[in-house]
């Protein structure tokens, strides 16, 4: 990894498991080790891709840096503090600095709200003194910029297909203006002709927003298009960390060559 | 040339009317020989499952409505079929693999239960039904498939489940297997998997393969001719490796650059110019 003196976010030791509880009293019998001492880090700026297959922890990592997993032992460090034993309260301001897009864009979206009850209630945690009006325009601004259009505000989920869903998606992360985007699969649910919108849209809020991004795939495909760095994942741990270009023309490790044989060949 | 398996011709499907009549299958025609593999490509909402579900006549009716063209499986005319005859038609000739395979099988019963129903139905003639099962299992590459049977399908991962789908789908020995996006809801290397078991299927037995799909990707190396649908209509037909050779449609061409490929980065990937395709 190009070492840089002050990463924006450090991730070091990092283990997260699960407890396998069993018998009458539901007692823990085991544990799964679903991320099991990774350490990396990620510059200002800069795309890490995270590929693996399901269940290799790529998704816990994701969830662990947002606090969704509560990590079992190591550190997250985020521009210098450890995020990662931090109280609810003291946790809040990274919560508007490092933000997630997930998979699905069915069920991320709640089916009952409209677009902007949708994007706006982020606007309401985080800037309580903004009023209704602002937020709305606020709203508008942030469909403009994923490319929906400004009176959509007042549709719900089922009326968008899913390539517009994950824009919404992505304009709900943005409400806050974030530092850093976790992006869990954002395109593995998509059609490739819309994983390919998805994937520009993101390359260009990144350019103009100066946003990192933690994007996480199975496809070997698009990570090594999006990302400047790549670490490959395989049960809990980091088998391979190079830049995208020596992943795809020396990879080192044998499941990273079988995830580039898995890439299907046009 | 002899009478093809399949027959489909000016096959138009619509869903409600007056005036939000949506033209989901547009007048569209093809053919399919015994044995042969066929990929029909486009992009969600371009017709290709309505037109998959269309051939045993699976859409609900309403909202769809079949509004012209026929479809001949081996000569017989499935859109006049009586429901008995479409009943001999499904699965035992004509059989399905489904995009989502957990949503495909039933949660509340085994694996082997649920493959012996199958070939209950289609197959009466069987006497050992549970080795058919066990053969049907193996032919999937699941390992001891013996010890299997009482598995329910939570206990398996979407790529077992979807290898036990085809393992149902092949019990009966359909004439045309129908796969509906089979791996869209895999990881990429379960996705090679599957394909790759396609592929030998393809090889060691005479039945014919529908693949439906949205990525140009898996066509490749699988399919012998190629149907590539846009908004209700076949675009452009051909054989697979002219098509990708040399496409002809720009919304083909489109399709076929949207992939992103390994090795080759691009600034941006290319996108479909929608405005520009007739």
């Amino acid at each position: 990894m190009p070492e840089s003196n002050n990463p924006l976010l450090k991730v070091a030791n990092l283990k997260v498991y699960f407890p396998i509880l069993g018998g009458i009293f539901r007692h823990k019998i085991g544990e799964v080790k679903a991320v099991d001492d990774v350490s990396f880090s990620v510059n200002k700026g800069q795309t890490v891709g995270l590929v693996g297959e399901s269940g290799s922890g790529k998704t816990t990592i994701g969830r662990a840096i947002i606090r969704l997993n509560e990590p079992t032992s190591g550190t997250i460090t985020y521009e210098g503090t450890d995020i990662s034993k931090l109280d609810a309260g003291a946790f809040r301001p990274y919560r508007k600095k490092i933000q997630i897009i997930f998979q699905d864009p069915y069920n991320s979206l709640n089916p009952r709200l409209s677009i902007f009850e949708i994007i706006g209630e982020a606007l309401e945690i985080h800037f309580p003194k903004m009023n209704r009006d602002d937020r709305r325009a606020r709203v508008a601004d942030l469909l403009d910029k994923v490319g929906l259009k400004r009176d959509h505000l007042d549709r719900y989920p089922h009326e968008f297909s899913g390539g517009q869903r994950q824009r919404i998606g992505i304009a709900r992360a943005l409400a806050v203006n974030p530092e850093f985007i976790v992006c869990d699969e954002p395109v593995s649910a998509l059609d490739v002709s819309v994983q390919a919108q998805i994937v520009n849209l993101l390359q260009d809020l990144q350019e103009e927003l100066g946003l990192t991004y933690l994007f996480i795939a199975h496809d070997l495909a698009v990570v090594e298009h999006i990302s400047d760095f790549v670490l490959v994942m395989n049960n809990g741990k980091i088998v391979e960390a190079a830049s995208s270009e020596a992943i795809y023309e020396n990879p080192q490790h044998e499941y990273t060559r079988k995830l580039l044989s898995a890439v299907p060949k046009l | 040339m002899s009478a093809p398996l399949l027959h489909v011709e000016n096959l138009g499907i619509h869903f409600g009317s007056g005036t939000d009549v949506v033209k989901a299958v547009d007048g569209i025609s093809f053919d399919m020989q015994a044995g042969e593999t066929l990929a029909v490509v486009g992009e969600s909402g371009s017709g290709k499952s309505v037109t998959a579900l269309a051939l045993t006549r699976l859409l609900a009716s309403p909202p769809a409505r079949i509004i012209s063209g026929k479809i001949e499986f081996e000569g017989r005319d499935v859109l006049r079929a009586s429901e008995h005859e479409l009943r001999s038609l499904r699965g035992k000739q004509i059989a399905y693999i489904f995009q989502e395979p957990s949503s495909s099988l039933n949660p509340v019963f085994t694996i082997g239960y649920q493959i012996r129903e199958a070939i209950e139905l289609h197959r009466p003639e069987v006497k050992d039904v549970e080795r058919e099962i066990i053969l049907a299992l193996d032919r999937v590459g699941i390992r001891e498939p013996a010890k299997r049977l009482g598995d329910y399908p939570h206990q398996l991962s979407g790529g077992m489940q979807q290898r036990v789908m085809i393992a149902m789908a092949l019990a009966c020995q359909p004439k045309l297997l129908v796969a509906d996006e089979p791996t869209t809801a895999l990881d990429v290397t379960i996705q090679k998997q599957i394909m790759d078991l396609l592929k030998d299927l393809k090889r060691s037995s005479n039945m014919a393969i529908l693949l439906i799909t949205h990525n140009f990707g898996l066509v490749s190396d699988f399919a012998d001719r190629v149907v590539v649908m846009f908004r209700g209509r076949i675009v452009e037909a051909g054989p697979t490796a002219e098509v990708l050779r040399n496409p002809q449609h720009a919304y083909t061409q489109a399709l076929i650059e949207c992939v992103p490929k390994l090795g080759q980065k691009q600034h941006r990937l290319k996108v479909i110019d929608y405005a520009g395709i007739q």
